[in-house]
């Protein structure tokens, strides 16, 4: 059995970097609400990132309702990769301190339009593609989908609704503010 | 034009969860699947982990999705001739006719658990039995299970066939894949037991979910109308659980789960 097709090196999805290495299109990830599947998706980033596939302008961003200062989050950010407290490998240490530098925190309410007014600033600041990862709970989904629509995307981003049948099971909002890790 | 959501299970992005699709490029399996009906499936996802302290809306909610997911893929790999890799269009098609064919589930399809000491109301354990409505697997005994805080992680789906056959294909962790016979007294005579072969290095599901978004490959987002059938799915379960006061059985963290009441569960 031979082993299954990896979707990498197609030129849909790839670029070059800048010294001519093919890597994926520059894009920007967002997790909105940074609660379910975030330490996943960051260990995934991590590698990715430090396999060199990622183009050296790719974003990742968090939004969610916790208070954390840049020291607070990149610790969490740390910790979510499957480092440990103390200094790891110098080489590890280079690449982490690399991603952290493309992983901005964004503290807000899900329900606030001013949120979104304050992430579209931030998003402005880059032309790659977006792409929103929801891992919201309950009834928040909706209302996300809308700020997001009509503050945030682009044609040509992309939305993805993790477990989309939360929402409309009708799980309480007020709950996401539990959610903190 | 603005983006409408993606359905995003991210199990479908495991390479191991494709593998289910081609299981019969393993001339062995293709053998097992054309002599031998399938008696019985089981499709698991135990975690060490604890949902502890954070927003969880319990386990049937959490994971029955990756189950389902995992189920489908399955049957599309026992049906798949050949186990020529199905294209983007084949596999839509395929799995939507599963989650078509999924019955409603009744009354006495769920069991649920909490292991002691957790602070939240939701189960973190649930066994349920899944019937599909298609005449050749109408017969076939199915039971997904998923709990947390249990002794260790495992996901996988195990088939029994008949003459005492049986295929395992374990999604994490260590992939792999095992097919034999189980003998009387319970010893195996194993035909393949392997790693499935995936690279170490390549990229994780998330990853891979950005990689096809770029190509426009879509193939592995769910479709709403499977959205809307696995929350129908839920909804029935949930209500039902709801209505009977259907309890929560305790088990220990770092134990088997409730194992006691989902093995007469699965026996009934």
């Amino acid at each position: 059995m031979a082993p299954l097709p990896i979707p990498s090196a197609d030129s849909r999805a790839t670029g070059t970097d800048p010294s001519g290495s093919v890597v994926l299109r520059p894009c920007t990830w967002l997790n909105v609400g940074a609660g379910n599947n975030w330490d996943r998706i960051c260990r995934d980033h991590f590698r990715t990132l430090r396999s060199g596939f990622y183009h050296p302008s790719s974003l990742f961003v968090a939004v969610d309702v916790w208070q954390a200062s840049r020291g607070e989050f990149v610790a969490k950010l740390r910790r979510a990769v499957g480092l440990a407290d103390h200094v790891a490998d110098a080489s590890v240490e280079d690449d982490f301190r690399q991603f952290a530098a493309r992983n901005l925190y964004l503290q807000g309410d899900l329900t606030a339009p001013d949120t979104y007014t304050r992430l579209t600033a931030v998003l402005d600041k880059s032309s790659a593609i977006r792409v929103f990862y929801l891992g919201l709970p309950g009834s928040l989904m909706a209302p996300v989908i809308g700020y997001l629509q009509a503050n945030c995307c682009r044609t040509g981003d992309y939305i993805l609704s993790d477990k989309p049948w939360w929402h409309l099971r009708g799980v309480g909002a007020g709950q996401h503010s539990t959610q903190v890790a | 034009m603005l983006p409408d959501p993606f359905n995003l299970d991210h199990y479908s992005f495991k390479s191991a969860v494709r593998y289910l699709t081609v299981l019969r490029a393993w001339p062995q399996i293709e053998k097992l699947a054309r002599t031998c009906r399938p008696t019985r499936v089981e499709v698991d996802i135990f975690e060490t982990g604890s949902p502890e302290g954070r927003w969880y809306p319990g386990v049937l909610e959490d994971m029955a999705s990756h189950l389902l997911v995992m189920l489908a893929y399955t049957k599309i790999g026992l049906e798949n001739r050949g186990g020529e890799e199905p294209s983007s269009a084949q596999i839509v098609a395929k799995r939507q006719s599963f989650f078509q064919a999924l019955a409603q589930p009744l009354d006495h399809d769920l069991v649920q658990g909490r292991y002691r000491g957790f602070s939240g109301p939701s189960a973190t354990y649930f066994a349920a039995r899944v019937t599909l409505t298609s005449p050749a697997w109408a017969a076939v005994p199915i039971v997904i299970r998923s709990g947390k805080r249990l002794r260790a992680d495992l996901a996988a789906v195990n088939i029994g066939f008949e003459h005492r056959r049986f295929l395992g294909v374990r999604v994490q962790p260590a992939p792999s894949l095992r097919l034999g016979t189980i003998f009387g007294d319970g010893a195996e005579a194993r035909d393949i037991d392997q790693s499935l072969p995936i690279d170490p290095d390549e990229p994780g599901p998330y990853v891979r979910v950005l990689i096809e978004l770029l190509r426009g490959e879509h193939a592995w987002f769910l479709t709403d109308v499977e959205a809307r059938i696995v929350r129908e799915w839920l909804d029935t379960l949930g209500q039902s659980a709801l209505r009977r006061g259907l309890p929560l059985l305790a088990y220990d963290p770092g134990s088997l789960g409730p194992s006691h009441c989902d093995r007469e569960f699965i026996a009934r």
